[in-house]
Parts: C-alpha cells; structure tokens; sequence
C-alpha cells in the first residue's frame, strides 16, 4: 500500500480511459491493470443529450478513484474554470492540470501551468500538475504548493519512453520527499518498468494501453511492470561497472590455474 | 427573448432562471456543470441566477481523458 493525497493505494499504475475500442474493453483493462485512480475528462455536450452518462455509468461501477483532467486548455484561466466543472461533477477535489502550450509537441506551458497551480491550490484542489521534466518548473510548482508533481516522459501520445532519464533522475534526486509520478510518453511495459525503477512513486499512462492490439492483456502487462520496477527499486540495483566481473568463483574450477590471455 | 442553448437558440419567459432552463431541457439531476456566458456556474447559484437577453448556455458533461 502507498499514499496518495491522503488516499491508501495498493496500485501504482494509473490509467488513463480514452481511445478504447468499447466501454466495456475499457472497463476489462480497468480491472486487468488492478489499477485504483483512472483519468476522466470533459466536453461540451452537444447535439447526443445524456451521451456522457453510458460513459459515467461505467466508470462509476470500477470503483477506482477519480482523477479529471484539464485537456484542452491553453490559458490558466481556463483550467481553472475546467478544474471548478469537474471538481462538481466528479466529487473530488483532485485534478490533472494540463496547460499546453505547442501544437506539434502539447507540450505544457510551464507559466500558466504555475499560475493555475497556485489558484487552484489556494481554493482548496489536490493539483496533479502534468510538466515537463525542467527542474526549475517543477520547484516553482513545489513552491506554489504542489506536493504531487507528474513529469512527461515524452509527448503525449508519442510511446517514446523516457527519453531523459537523466532529467528525470534529478528530479528524483532533489525532490525527495515529492510524490512524482511520470505521466505521457509511455509506449511500453518496460518504459513504466524504468521509471519506476528510477525511483517514481507510480506511472500514469493511457495510450499504450488504449492502442494495443489487446488492451486487456497489456494492461496486465503494464501492471506487472510497475510492480516489478518498484520491488526492484526497493531491492537496491547493483553498481554498473565498465570491467567484468565472473559470476562464478574460478579459484578450483578445472583448468582454473591456465593464464588468460 | 432569446438565448444561446447548446448552440441552439432558444426563446424563453422575461424571468427564468438557469435551473428553469435545465428543468425545461430535461437536465435536472444529471451529472453536468454549466457554463453561462463562458464562466462556471455553480450548481448551488442555479435557482437565484437569472438569464437575459443573448445569454449564451453550455452544458459540460463527463467523457474519456487521459
């Protein structure tokens, strides 16, 4: 069991619920990634009346924890008004705040993701602030009173993997005590392996499960990654090292006195 | 007068409020947020705020995120 925002957890793989073939496909990898918080989202509700509640309806029956999102919004005063929406309709204070700023990359736009975050903590939110992995951002998000902070791996979208690990590491290094979560990018059980094995406190993905030729079995798969990095990270990883080393004492194996060459 | 429902124009009484509005269009008890005028609009204020003439109404509902 881990805390999130005061709330026990026994997975640490969060998952996101758009692009899946069926509601009920969703509902299965839901249930196949043993996963306890799911992503949601909002929209304009247009010409289908009632067409959010098959969606509501299902989700409410997974009995996972909530977390809304802010997609769509360029402007900190949007997200705010989104985050207020959502906070109404789902019941819960927590939410993925999601600023973007660039067309070709959604990358987020670290100045209004940094006045959102402080507007929404000052009214009483639990701010999932979806960054990039700069290090300065993510302390003016500490500041502003995030204690959760969720890093891109890579683009949205991409299954690029981590493709700073380094940047990644540092964050991990001097925020200790912050819950960090790497969000987007993921393409592969190995890539959330990885980021758990640097230390993250949990994964949230969506994509790669959504798109999978079998979604239910990847999202199996994913959750036996994220638990197989965090028990791996506990464990303490050996030192990597340039010279080999054999595995199998030499001294009184056969032929054990030759000279190498 | 009129306002903007959905995108659709709608003509309603001088004094209606936005839970009349909601009850008339069949969204009482659903798990919605409106938007007036592009500003959030509590569900506790629905009964006392009242809409005039060219108001602009939007309807946000749950859907797939990520």
């Amino acid at each position: 069991m881990w805390n999130l925002a005061g709330i026990h957890l026994s997975s640490r793989l969060l998952l996101g619920t758009a692009q899946y073939p069926s509601l009920q496909i969703l509902g299965d990898a839901v249930t196949a990634a043993a996963t306890n918080v799911i992503t949601v989202s909002l929209r304009r509700q247009l010409a289908q009346k009632n067409s959010g509640d098959m969606f509501f309806s299902t989700i409410r029956k997974l009995n996972c924890h909530l977390l809304p999102n802010t997609a769509g919004c360029r402007r900190a005063e949007e997200a705010i008004t989104v985050a207020e929406m959502a906070r109404e309709i789902f019941s819960t204070n927590w939410i993925k705040l999601e600023v973007i700023a660039d067309e070709y990359n959604l990358q987020p736009d670290p100045f209004e993701l940094v006045k959102a975050a402080k507007q929404l903590n000052a009214r009483g939110f639990t701010v999932f602030p979806y960054c990039t992995d700069d290090l300065i951002l993510c302390q003016r998000l500490r500041d502003s009173g995030c204690e959760i902070l969720m890093p891109w791996a890579s683009p949205i979208g991409s299954g690029k993997g981590i493709i700073n690990p380094y940047a990644l590491e540092v964050l991990r290094t001097r925020l200790p005590d912050c819950t960090l979560i790497v969000d987007a990018g993921i393409g592969k059980p190995s890539h959330a392996l990885q980021a758990m094995e640097l230390g993250y406190d949990a994964v949230l993905l969506n994509t790669a499960v959504a798109a999978a030729r079998d979604p239910v079995n990847m999202a199996r798969a994913f959750n036996y990654a994220v638990q197989a990095g965090r028990l791996a990270y506990q464990a303490g990883m050996m030192a990597e090292r340039n010279m080999a080393q054999p595995s199998t004492p030499l001294i009184d194996t056969p032929f054990w006195q030759q000279e190498m060459r | 007068m009129n306002i903007l429902f959905n995108d659709h124009v709608i003509a309603i009484n001088e004094i209606f409020s936005l839970q009349d509005i909601l009850l008339q269009q069949g969204y009482l008890n659903q798990a919605i947020a409106v938007s007036l005028n592009r500003q959030f609009i509590a569900k506790q204020n629905h009964a006392t705020t009242y809409l005039q003439e060219n108001d602009q109404i939007e309807i946000i509902s749950p859907m797939q995120g990520g």
